[in-house]
Formats: structure tokens, C-alpha cells, sequence
């Protein structure tokens, strides 16, 4: 069941991208993302994490959607 | 050369029912670690965007595994070359996700987004802004008074925020385990909530939204769900947290 209420889809799709991009269990610290410069970041024993374009686009997206942020305490 | 995506962590070591897909339509495929497994599909690249169309595979992958199993989800984009060393990452990790996946057994995730708050708290502070007596200062008096406007305005969405929050709390609570709140004046003043609820609990809690939509027409109220767990996941490598 998936429960929408009074909202826009663009709710959905701006919750959805708060979690998915922002939360959830995270195997590799995101710190090492930022460090840019080169194509592919690789951490620890090269892992690969992901590319310098995929965090862009992710920090851009956030950047870009006041409701992307993080939201941490209660 | 051929990658592993990662949706998420399940509590059996095998999945179940219908064969699922994933990005790019390949096979979604359990990776065993320990009692649990990882759900995963090969992925011909070494990265992936973060485009909606990807990000909503991810959620819909993750939704269809909710229904079989307990699900921890993990970030959007997580790419290992192989099934060593996502164990290898895995397994420092173990005894923190297998207690996720026992706390969070059972239960979803509703986002909250509450705007327009001050319509239900007003603030006073545009008249002495707006003021004609205003516009007669020297530049760094209007600045450094436009800026104790802005610090008097952020105040006063807070404890708006606040008091709306302790309202609301009182009705959506108790038809929740666990509650995250936070709050954003990026571009206006906005509450974000997730609950964590029981998916039996799931009627009472759309009603309790609806119950406080009623009590709140000023409010703008928004209410999406049910989503994985996301937010209430404690589980994190040693590199997350530095």
C-alpha cells in the first residue's frame, strides 16, 4: 500500500530523494566523495564508492530542492 | 567489468518469492552473510546517477523486498566490485545490522513536510522592517537592522516550529514507535518528521495525519509512505561517521 496524502508528486519524489541519497545504511564514508579531481574515488582497499559526477549530481540535486536536507535529532 | 549494486539488507539468507529486477533489468540476487543477505544485482558500470527514474528502481526494489522480509535500505548508489569484498565491508558491521534488522523488523517509514507555519503563528516583524523611518538610515544601520530582522524572523519561525511540533506530536505519537523531526527555513520555514510505524499500526497513523490535517486547516500538511526505514537505521561503517 502506498499512502499519499494532500500532497504533490513532487513530494514523493523529493521525500524519496532525502532518504535515498541521504540516509539508509552507508558502507563507506562519504567524506573521501569530495575530494574531487579525479574520475573514480576509490577508498580503503580500492573500493569503489562511486564517481565524481554521481556526488555532483547528488550535491546539486540537494542544492537545488530546499526539502533535500539532512535532518538529524528528534 | 561487471559491478555489484547493493539495495539493501534483508534478515534471511535467501530471498523470497517472485524473482525481482533490478537497474538495467538485470536479476535482484541474495549475497549471504551470515544469518542475513544482502539483495544485489550486476550492474555493467562503474557508477550510477542519481536520476529519479533510478532512484524510484531503487525504492521500487526495495518496496517489493519489504513485503517478504525484514529490510534495512542502503544509500542510493552503493557499488562494490564483488561479493568478497561487500562481505569483507559487511562483516565489522554484522552485529549493528542484524540488531537493525530485529528493531525494525515489521515497521515503515511515513515523511512529514509541514509549511506554511506561520499562518497558524504569525510574527510581527515586517512592520518595523517595511517602516518608511527605515529607508532614511545610512546603508550600515539598514544593513546591520535587516540583519537583526533576519535573526528575530528565524526565532520566531523556530518557536513556531515548535509549538506546531509539540501539537502535532500529541495526535501522531502514539500511533508510532519512533519519531525524527527537524527543521529547514531554506527558502521558507518547513517541518520534516519521519515515524517509524508499525505495519499493522499503518490505518491509525494515516488517520491520525488526516485527524491533524483536520485540526490544522492553516497547515499545510504532506504525508508520503510507506517508505523503507531509512531514517532509522543506526548501522554504519567506521568510515561514516568520520
Amino acid at each position: 500500500m502506498r499512502v499519499r496524502i494532500g500532497h504533490e508528486r513532487h513530494a514523493a519524489i523529493s521525500d524519496l530523494l532525502d532518504r535515498a541519497l541521504n540516509k539508509g545504511v552507508v558502507l563507506w564514508g562519504e567524506a573521501t566523495i569530495s575530494l574531487a579531481g579525479v574520475d573514480l574515488i576509490y577508498v580503503g582497499l580500492k573500493v569503489l564508492v562511486s564517481s565524481v559526477e554521481t556526488a555532483q549530481q547528488m550535491r546539486s540535486t540537494r542544492a537545488s530542492d530546499p526539502a533535500l536536507l539532512d535532518v538529524r535529532g528528534s | 567489468m561487471t559491478m555489484l549494486y547493493v539495495y539493501a539488507l534483508v534478515d534471511t539468507p535467501s530471498l523470497d518469492g517472485t524473482p525481482l529486477k533490478g537497474h538495467d533489468g538485470a536479476s535482484v540476487f541474495a549475497v549471504r552473510c551470515g544469518e542475513c543477505a544482502a539483495a544485489t544485482s550486476y550492474l555493467s558500470r562503474h557508477t550510477i546517477a542519481p536520476r529519479p527514474r533510478s532512484v524510484w528502481l531503487h525504492e521500487r526494489v526495495l518496496d517489493a523486498l519489504m513485503r517478504r522480509h525484514a529490510v534495512l535500505p542502503l544509500r542510493f548508489a552503493t557499488i562494490v566490485p564483488d561479493v568478497d569484498m561487500l562481505r569483507n565491508r559487511l562483516r565489522p558491521m554484522y552485529h549493528a545490522l542484524a540488531g537493525d534488522l530485529q528493531r525494525l523488523r515489521g515497521k515503515v517509514e511515513f515523511a512529514l513536510r509541514i509549511t506554511n507555519i506561520h499562518a497558524e503563528c504569525p510574527h510581527t516583524g515586517d512592520a518595523e522592517r517595511k517602516s518608511d523611518a527605515a529607508q532614511a538610515l545610512t546603508p550600515g544601520t539598514r544593513y546591520l537592522r535587516a540583519r537583526a530582522e533576519r535573526w528575530r524572523e528565524r526565532i520566531a519561525s523556530e518557536d513556531a516550529a515548535g509549538r506546531i511540533e509539540r501539537a502535532l506530536r500529541q495526535h501522531l505519537d502514539p500511533a508510532a514507535e519512533n519519531a525524527v523531526w527537524g527543521f529547514a527555513t531554506t527558502r521558507s520555514a518547513t517541518l520534516i518528521a519521519s515515524y517509524l510505524v508499525e505495519r499493522n499500526e499503518v490505518p491509525a497513523f494515516v488517520a491520525a495525519v488526516a485527524d491533524v490535517r483536520g485540526r490544522h486547516p492553516a497547515l499545510d500538511v504532506s504525508c508520503t509512505g510507506p517508505w523503507a526505514p531509512y531514517s532509522f537505521v543506526t548501522a554504519r561503517s567506521p568510515e561514516a561517521w568520520s
